[in-house]
């Protein structure tokens, strides 16, 4: 498995003094393997997101363990935590925050190539940039003057320059209208057939879900239910 | 007496730009019968939440609105300001898209609901607030008593929306228009404003979104919008079953439901708006000669639709 992560709990403290505790993930176990779409649904609020985030190690874990190509994530040495992070990334729900709206696209997309000492041209970039549809014209430009779908193109072209191994897609789509979405999965699904990244696919669609993920999985107060993954099934059993 | 509630005739909206101005909606005709339910849709940047903010003159002064939208047979953007001022929010409601920005975090939601009352029809802040906390009751919010004394970032964004809704309908507005009051909410949150917004029964309701779910389930009438223009005004069933226009259906060929199939290249950016021809017509598997040239908007056996296919 490229990521495996067992008994994973996470609780969260809020209110005055931080005295009242609640349990978000309850003893998850989860997989997902090299080259595999992993579907995850569930309502708003149902912890989702945070379970994404455990599995990239953005979030510590209150218990369990997550493991990546075998080894935990907490023990990692601080080399092959380097390298844990170049192969494990997310793309957000809200693409415009991941770019600094003072930034041209151009100084944003630069950044990765700076930040893991990756040999940098424009030409690279340039290319990087074709395979998700978007071309020069657009670098020189800030996030406001780009649209939805243009953002969340850019943000996959940044991510995709590390070569990750992993991606976690936190609700990529939901801000978009159906035609930016289909193109967006439909370029998800062409990178994952050339690069053979696995992605952990958030969302609250189970339609989608259905269409793009070979497993998907409901996260209900805390635990995580398999789903089947017929596309003929009621798109109501996701929310019901 | 017309049955029209709402006509939008050749209307025209430009921002300015560098170069020539930025023309984010382009000679648009729409006609909203008394109680119909319209959804406006098309994909982000079409220039639909623009037509809806002009219809209210809610635009930012550096924009140039021309045309006419007709309400009692005045021309709403030759108005005074203060007629428009006792209108707006009273006989025309406008509800914002996203719950985030849209409510005054100083103030309590009750009063922010009951305020169109006390600024319309003369209502003192007792009985407004009364009208208020039922308004919010009858929408589902829990406690709502209790609710109606609270602070914005105390409500979900849920309840946040439905307290949006009942700003708007409170003062029984005679037209409600609402921009993409379901963009980013779960499943469950969609059915829950679909049904009260199929609640508001009688009402004239303009929304626009880019969420052919809510369209489907919704509307009487669908409009869609791209690239500034309309494309085609059809019948909700009608449209559903078999869109005329190219672009919208590919828009619905696009539904996860109809096999997620994307459509190739993207909508022309706005500085190109004014080159000839149809403005579909680079991304149209159908494209011919006459494409070199904008179709007007052609009557198609009861529906509208800008495609030189439906000529006749």
């Amino acid at each position: 498995m490229l990521v495996e992560a067992v008994n994973l709990c996470k609780t969260y403290k809020i209110g005055w003094f931080r005295k009242r505790r609640i349990e978000v993930i309850k003893e998850v176990a989860i997989s997902v393997a090299e080259g595999e779409t992993v579907g995850l649904v569930g309502e708003s609020g149902s912890g989702k997101t945070t379970l994404g985030l455990l599995l990239t190690g953005l979030l510590k874990p209150d218990g369990g363990q997550v493991f990546f190509k075998g080894k935990a994530i907490s023990e990692l040495t601080p080399r092959e935590k380097k390298d844990f992070r170049r192969q494990v990334q997310v793309i957000f729900q809200h693409p415009e925050v991941a770019f600094n709206p003072k930034w041209r696209l151009r100084r944003s997309l630069a950044e990765p190539y700076k930040l893991h000492k990756i040999p940098f041209t424009e030409e690279l970039l340039l290319e990087h940039l074709k395979t998700v549809g978007l071309s020069s014209e657009h670098l020189d430009r800030y996030p406001s003057q780009l649209s939805g779908g243009e953002l969340q193109r850019a943000a996959i072209a940044r991510v995709m320059v590390l070569e990750p191994k992993f991606l976690v897609l936190d609700e990529p789509t939901s801000m978009l209208d159906v035609i930016t979405q289909a193109q967006i999965i439909r370029l998800l699904q062409a990178i994952q057939k050339e690069k053979g990244v696995a992605y952990l696919f958030i969302t609250h669609d189970l339609e989608l879900a259905r269409l793009f993920c070979q497993r998907i999985y409901r996260l209900v107060e805390g635990k995580l239910e398999e789903m089947p993954t017929v596309r003929s099934a009621s798109r109501d059993s996701a929310t019901s | 007496m017309s049955s029209a509630a709402l006509v939008i005739k050749n209307l025209t909206v430009e921002f300015p730009g560098h170069g020539n101005p930025i023309r984010a909606v382009d000679r648009v005709d729409l006609e909203i019968k008394k109680g119909e339910r319209v959804v406006l849709v098309g994909e982000t940047g079409s220039g639909k939440s623009v037509l809806l903010l002009s219809l209210l003159r809610l635009l930012p002064a550096s924009a140039r609105t021309t045309g006419e939208v007709l309400y009692k047979g005045k021309n709403l953007l030759r108005m005074s300001e203060d007629e428009l001022c006792r209108i707006r929010g009273q006989e025309l409601a406008y509800i914002p898209q996203g719950t985030g920005s849209a409510l005054n975090p100083v103030l309590t939601v009750g009063i922010q609901v009951a305020e169109p009352l006390m600024v319309h029809l003369g209502f003192k802040k007792g009985p407004a607030l009364e009208k208020a906390v039922s308004l919010l009751g009858q929408l589902g919010i829990p406690e709502a008593r209790k609710r109606a004394f609270e602070y914005p970032h105390q409500y979900s964004g849920g309840m946040k929306q439905r307290a949006l809704v009942a700003m708007g309908v409170v003062a029984e507005p005679e037209i409600l228009l609402a921009d993409e009051p379901t963009k980013g909410v779960d499943w469950e949150k969609r059915e829950e404003i679909l049904n009260l917004f199929q609640s508001l029964t009688g009402k004239t309701i303009l929304t626009v979104t880019h969420d052919l779910w809510f369209a489907e389930k919704f509307a009487q009438k669908v409009a869609v919008m791209y690239a500034a223009q309309i494309v085609e005004v059809a019948p909700q069933v009608e449209f559903f079953r078999q869109p005329l226009h190219p672009y919208a259906q590919a828009l619905l060929a696009a539904l996860p439901s109809r096999g997620l199939q994307p459509l190739a290249g993207y909508a022309p950016e706005h500085s190109r708006y004014h080159e000839p021809g149809c403005r579909f017509r680079k991304r149209c598997s159908r494209a011919f000669h006459r494409c070199q040239e904008e179709p007007p908007l052609f009557e198609h056996n009861g529906r509208w639709v800008r495609c030189w296919l439906c000529a006749g």
